[in-house]
């Protein structure tokens, strides 16, 4: 992890940049030479990583980039550059393994390679999404009890005893509190006390986060979540976090967001930029692992059609080719519950970035992570059976079948259309804490039309 | 000496091409003909709807949006002296204060609708990230603002959103501004409980909201 004190100095004491400057100028204009230096392209038709020569390109020009613009702090408006050294000595640390949670439910995640055979692990969940209070714990039992997630990914609690949550007020430090201890008892009641969570998702402040932490709530072995900003930026919130998980010895995961289109531009330059990013998280969260979302279109929202699947596959086999780092990914279909486009979207989305290397896979979280009580465990039995199923085939295989796969709704999530689907409260009993029948003979049938285009499922 | 329709032409193909001295070369020389300066801003805005169409289908990225829009800026400004002498009105569709609220950083999504409602002619106030509901009703007042606009990606910054209406009710000025709203968390059902006048979902529907509010 990098030195907080240095990069507090070299903060206040660099050169001023106007943000503005930063965004529209000095950042794309090194991404496109960049992406025309080293030839990196993007092809719609090769979705799964096939050229490793490009794949390491994409890292050469991440670390070009690192190394040209630096870092922008939003709190001081300069940049922190650092040096070649600096950073080749902080990536060797990384350990490419790690533990997470307690007890039986303890697990350890070791790096997985492009077109490792291994399966990855998966963490059902929410992502972030929100969830009615009255609902939060049983939506995460929910999750618990399906055998093969890991661990779970927590969801914002959208209200408290009635309240709207406010950013920077009280209730903003209760609720953070409050996912953690309901999510830890949708977990003790599935029998899995010991698994690890990734949080906080209910409070964007670093004092509402810290307050996560806690008798009952987040322990030192769940995953802390540390956001970098967009666009090769941080501030001091974000390092206020860094000094709280690395002062209290816990364990931590380094996100970021992107959205294609924006200050990265397209997919070729997002992905150079996302690897840029993965180093950074790395190195100023003290993070084995990075996570991303997809990057999302920011006219449809969407972010499980060609292009975002691509910028993330080739994202995680550039970091797996080249660091020791963990790398972890949001699933966010467009659809919701209960629809076979949520499930299709999952597949082809999943079975990417699998084929790309990835090791922990969160959710999947419909319609994008937006609806209210959208979320719960069989988006995550999904998941994590296509990404056994996905391990298995070669990545040309996979390319195919994800390619094919696409067509069949890229047109809806590019339109905007996709199928609302069914809440939590829609699709489980919710006394029982089981799917609907409805529910599971649709994902039946899936994997029978999956197993049809060549995907081998193990259950 | 170009003719006024080559110098049009000239104006339009810089913007759309990004190109900031190409376009200043054509507003000074449609300055130095005396030509009536609404026709080239008219003209212009052409060509940032062209650049505002080719964001849409991702043939364009946000830095070239942010970068035609202050080229139009550049050229307003040039050619707003030589209005007023002429006791012409602004060609602007009207003023937008727009900011991402109070508790928020993530104000990508506000810069694109910025950028897209710059693009489409109206002036805009930008006041950042993470704008206190204070500061932002406040400019809506000092610029005698039209709309005002607020973003919020999280549940737990979008309560901050209807505070606008509250606080706009609150000092006697709800009549003179219209609100509109957008954020990944929000929905047109979430901004009719609030009292706002509009939802976007995206920048597309961001100005086409606010022409429709400016009409009535």
């Amino acid at each position: 992890m990098l030195d907080i004190f240095d990069l507090y100095q070299k903060s206040i004491e660099a050169d001023k940049i106007e943000e503005k400057n930063f965004d529209n100028r000095i950042l794309p204009k090194k991404l496109n030479e960049l992406a025309k230096e080293y030839d990196i392209t993007y092809r719609p038709d090769e979705i799964v990583p096939q050229d490793m020569d490009m794949v390491d390109s994409i890292y050469k020009a991440a670390m070009d980039l690192l190394l040209d613009v630096g870092i922008y702090n939003i709190s001081t408006s300069s940049v922190v550059k650092l040096e070649e050294s600096e950073i080749k000595a902080q990536l060797k640390l990384l350990p490419g393994e790690k533990t997470y949670g307690v007890g039986n439910e303890k697990v350890h995640v070791v790096q997985r390679e492009v077109g490792d055979k291994r399966a990855p692990t998966t963490f059902a969940g929410a992502n972030g999404g929100a969830i009615s209070e009255e609902y939060y714990a049983k939506v995460m039992e929910s999750c618990a009890r399906e055998p093969l997630t890991a661990g779970i990914h927590c969801g914002t609690v959208a209200t408290l005893h009635g309240m709207e949550m406010k950013a920077r007020s009280p209730i903003e430090m209760l609720g953070a509190r409050a996912e953690a201890v309901w999510t830890r008892e949708g977990m003790r009641m599935a029998g899995r006390p010991g698994m690890p969570m990734v949080g906080i998702m209910s409070s964007v402040t670093s004092e509402g986060q810290i307050f996560g932490d806690g008798p009952g709530a987040m322990r030192p072995e769940d995953m802390h979540l540390l956001c970098l900003l967009n666009d090769m930026k941080f501030d001091w919130d974000a390092l206020k976090k860094a000094v709280n998980t690395s002062q209290n010895s816990l364990t931590v995961d380094g996100c970021m967001c992107p959205i294609m289109g924006g200050y990265t531009g397209g997919p070729a330059t997002t992905a150079i930029a996302n690897v840029a990013e993965g180093l950074v998280a790395y190195m100023l969260f003290g993070a084995a692992s990075y996570s991303i979302c997809p990057p999302f279109n920011p006219m449809s929202g969407e972010g499980s059609s060609a292009a975002p699947t691509f910028v993330s596959a080739h994202t995680g086999a550039a970091l797996k080719r080249n660091t020791k780092g963990l790398y972890s990914n949001y699933v966010f279909p467009s659809a919701g519950m209960c629809t076979d486009m949520m499930i299709d979207e999952t597949a082809v989305y999943v079975s990417a970035i699998t084929a790309g290397g990835i090791d922990i896979l969160f959710g999947a979280a419909g319609t994008c992570g937006t609806g209210l009580d959208a979320y719960a465990g069989m988006p995550g039995r999904i998941t994590a059976e296509i990404g056994r199923a996905a391990a298995k085939m070669s990545l040309a295989d996979m390319n195919e079948f994800c390619v094919e796969l696409e067509k069949t709704y890229a047109d809806v999530v590019k339109a905007g259309n996709a199928p609302k689907g069914k809440t939590f409260q829609e699709c489980y009993d919710v006394k029982t804490v089981k799917p609907s029948k409805e529910y599971e003979d649709l994902w039946a049938k899936s994997k029978a039309k999956f197993t049809d285009m060549g995907l081998e499922f193990e259950f | 000496m170009s003719s006024e329709n080559e110098i049009l032409q000239k104006a339009y193909d810089s913007i759309v091409a990004i190109d900031e001295d190409g376009t200043a070369e054509a507003v000074k020389e449609w300055i130095d003909a005396d030509l009536d300066p609404i026709t080239l801003l008219n003209k212009l805005a052409d060509g940032m709807t062209e650049v505002g169409s080719r964001f849409e289908t991702m043939e364009y990225y946000l830095p070239q949006v942010m970068i035609a829009a202050d080229i139009m800026d550049t050229s307003s400004n040039a050619l707003s002296e030589k209005m007023a002498a002429a006791g012409e009105t602004s060609a602007m569709k009207g003023t937008v204060v727009i900011g991402t609220i109070e508790g928020d950083i993530h104000d990508l999504g506000k810069n694109i609708v910025a950028g897209m409602l710059r693009a489409a002619a109206f002036k805009v106030v930008d006041m950042g990230r993470d704008v206190p509901v204070t500061t932002l009703v406040q400019a809506a007042i000092d610029n005698k603002a039209d709309i005002v606009a607020g973003s919020a990606l999280m549940s737990t910054t979008m309560p901050y959103l209807g505070d606008i209406v509250k606080m706009l009710e609150g000092r006697g000025v709800r009549e003179n501004h219209k609100v509109m709203v957008g954020g990944a968390p929000l929905s047109q059902e979430y901004a009719d409980n609030i009292g706002a006048d509009a939802y976007a979902a995206n920048s597309h529907q961001a100005v086409e909201a606010a022409k429709k509010l400016i009409s009535k």
